[in-house]
């Protein structure tokens, strides 16, 4: 068995830009600047890094254990006995 | 691995200390140059929402306006009556610039201004036309070059757009964004499957190794 991730950078990167356009915005709108006039594109990079981050975290859900390795049945000791017990 | 650890622990700690040190260049409002601003900002009814000077009110009839902590008020849908000065000296073949955080919005030249002021009434909305109205908090600069660049004005401040900003486009599209980013976030994570190597009792190309 071999374990592999799937991971969905595209998906990480979209959605952090949207998240920085709308920290972007949000700080010009509420009047967030607490690093000057570079807040809004501090909040963008925010944005940027928090979906690229979410790349690299693995879902919580439907996580599975490593399946137990399937052993061949050993052949059992009663296998054929029925003809040895007979009179 | 380590000395990405460290790289990144640097990086983060730095940072925010070189953003500090740059953004407190921008807090302050300024006017250099000898050059002198007066305004008044109206609503779109023509009622008065703000006045103000730069540099100092020693060098005009306003209170000082547009610190960070005291920005100079501005109705998207109003206007601004204004008088700016350029002291002593005509800025002949001068070109100037404005701009919002950064971002260019206007520009301009003249090459043979007769006097040292100029004076106006501009709408806001007709400066950056959007659809709706805009609210916030922005940084306003500009830059007036006269002749031959020989003489400088630099103008520096804060400027508050009034206004609910609920249902204004900007504030639709960073709801919006908001949104689509959260739902991305969902569906970003990774997931780890456990697969069956299909090609499980592989051998060497050349054939097996002979046994004994």
């Amino acid at each position: 068995m071999r374990k592999v991730k799937r991971r969905h950078p595209f998906r990480g990167i979209i959605s952090g830009l949207l998240l920085g356009v709308s920290f972007f915005l949000f700080s010009i709108i509420y009047g967030i600047v607490f690093l000057g006039d570079l807040t809004p594109w501090v909040m963008f990079g925010l944005g940027l890094l928090i979906g690229i981050a979410f790349i690299f975290v693995p879902a919580p859900w439907g996580r599975k254990p490593p399946p137990q390795p399937t052993v061949p049945p050993a052949p059992s000791a009663s296998t054929g006995g029925a003809g040895a017990s007979g009179a | 691995m380590r000395r990405l650890i460290v790289a990144s622990g640097v990086t983060a700690l730095l940072a925010p200390l070189t953003l500090f040190t740059l953004a407190t260049t921008a807090m302050a409002q300024e006017m250099t140059g000898g050059c002198l601003l007066e305004a008044r900002s109206f609503d779109a009814q023509g009622q008065q929402i703000d006045q103000g000077s730069l540099p100092s009110p020693a060098q005009g009839p306003f209170a000082p306006k547009g610190a960070q902590d005291n920005p100079f008020g501005v109705d998207y849908k109003g206007s601004v009556d204004f008088l700016f000065r350029t002291g002593t000296v005509v800025f002949q073949n001068n070109h100037w610039a404005i701009q919002v955080n950064g971002v260019p919005v206007l520009s301009g030249a003249d090459d043979n201004p007769l006097d040292v002021d100029e004076s106006g009434t501009v709408s806001v909305g007709s400066a950056i036309e959007v659809p709706g109205t805009i609210v916030g908090l922005v940084h306003v600069t500009g830059d007036l070059y006269g002749n031959n660049d020989a003489n400088h004005c630099h103008a520096d401040a804060w400027v508050y757009l009034v206004g609910d900003p609920v249902g204004s486009i900007p504030w639709d599209v960073a709801v919006g964004a908001l949104a689509l980013g959260l739902v991305g976030l969902i569906v970003t994570p990774y997931s780890t499957n456990w697969e069956t190597d299909p090609n499980a009792g592989e051998e060497l190309h050349s054939g097996p190794l002979p046994l004994g």
